[in-house]
C-alpha cells in the first residue's frame, strides 16, 4: 500500500514537470511575441522630416529676419534665378538612389503679397509634384502614402513690402515609415 | 481514499485556474505589445510618460513672422500680420506661447 502511493506520487511530479515546460514554453513564446509585435512596426519619422524640410527652406528664404538677397533685388522684385538655382541655394538634395526612381519629397513655396492668397507674387516648386494630389486623401489613406506640413509666416523685403510665405513640404517614403 | 482523489481533483483545477490566468495575461501583454507598436510615431517630446509637456524646442516659424512685425513701421501692415498671428494661435499653429514670444523677440531686438 505505501509503496503504492509513493509510486503514485512519482508520476505526479512527472506530470508536474511536464506541466511546468509547457508553461515555461508558452510564456517564452508569449514574450518573443510581444517584442515582435512591438518591434516589427517601423518608427513614423515623416512628420518630423517634412517639418525640418519646411524649416530648412524657411531658413534659406527668410535667414535671420531678412529675405535672402538671392530672392529678391535692392528694388523689391524676385529673382527668376533664385528659383532655378534653389536646391543649390539652399544646399538641398532629393536624389533618390535607383536610377528611375522619383523623389520621395516635394516642396512648394508661395509668397503672397499683403497676406492675400488671391495676390501670389512668387512661386516656387521642387520635387514630385504626384505627392501633392495625395495629401487631398482622407485622414486613414493619406497616412500610408504621405506626411503633408503646412507651414507659413510673414516675411517682408527691402522696400518694406510683406508677403505671407506659405510652404508646404511633403514627405512620402511610405514604405520605409508604414508597415 | 475518497479524501484524497479530492485533493487532486482541488489541485488540479487550481494549475488550470492558473494556467488560464497566465494565458489571459499573456494575451492582453501580446495585444498591449501590438497596439503599441503600431502607434510609434517620432514627435512628440514628453519629459514622463504622465507629463502634459510634448514639446521641447523651437517655432522658427512664429519667431520669423514675429520679426517681420517688428521690422516694418506702417501700423497697417502691423495689424495685419497681428490678427494672422493671433488667429494662428488660436488654432494651435504655433508650439510657443505668442504674448511670451513677442516679449522675447522684442527683447532681443532691442539689445
Amino acid at each position: 500500500m505505501n509503496l503504492n502511493v509513493f509510486k503514485k506520487s512519482k508520476k505526479g511530479d512527472k506530470l508536474i514537470s511536464v506541466y511546468w515546460f509547457a508553461i515555461l514554453v508558452i510564456v517564452a513564446g508569449g514574450i518573443v511575441m510581444m517584442v515582435n509585435s512591438f518591434y516589427s512596426s517601423p518608427y513614423d519619422v515623416r512628420e518630423i522630416e517634412a517639418e525640418i524640410l519646411a524649416t530648412k527652406v524657411a531658413d534659406c528664404i527668410y535667414p535671420g529676419g531678412e529675405m535672402n538677397k538671392m530672392l529678391t533685388s535692392p528694388t523689391g522684385t524676385f529673382r527668376e534665378s533664385f528659383k532655378d538655382d534653389f536646391m543649390d541655394i539652399c544646399s538641398l538634395n532629393f536624389d533618390v538612389e535607383g536610377e528611375f526612381q522619383r523623389p520621395d519629397y516635394y516642396v512648394e513655396v508661395g509668397f503672397y503679397l499683403d497676406g492675400n492668397l488671391d495676390r501670389k507674387k512668387f512661386e516656387i516648386i521642387e520635387g514630385n509634384l504626384n505627392w501633392k494630389e495625395d495629401c487631398n486623401l482622407d485622414g486613414g489613406k493619406q497616412e500610408k502614402l504621405v506626411k503633408c506640413v503646412e507651414k507659413e509666416f510673414y516675411a517682408a523685403d527691402s522696400t518694406k513690402n510683406i508677403y505671407l510665405v506659405k510652404i508646404l513640404s511633403i514627405v512620402g517614403k511610405a514604405e520605409q515609415n508604414v508597415k | 481514499m475518497l479524501n484524497r482523489k479530492k485533493g487532486q481533483i482541488g489541485e488540479t483545477l487550481t494549475w488550470l485556474i492558473a494556467t488560464i490566468i497566465i494565458v489571459v495575461v499573456l494575451i492582453f501583454f501580446i495585444f498591449g505589445a501590438s497596439v503599441f507598436g503600431n502607434t510609434k510615431k517620432v514627435g512628440n517630446f514628453k519629459d514622463s510618460l504622465f507629463s502634459e509637456i510634448t514639446f521641447q524646442g523651437d517655432d522658427v516659424f512664429l519667431k520669423k513672422s514675429l520679426f517681420t512685425y517688428y521690422t516694418i513701421n506702417k501700423d497697417h501692415d502691423r495689424e495685419l500680420i497681428w490678427e494672422d498671428l493671433v488667429k494662428w494661435e488660436n488654432e494651435g499653429k504655433f508650439d510657443l506661447k505668442l504674448n511670451e514670444t513677442r516679449v522675447e523677440v522684442s527683447g532681443r531686438r532691442n539689445r
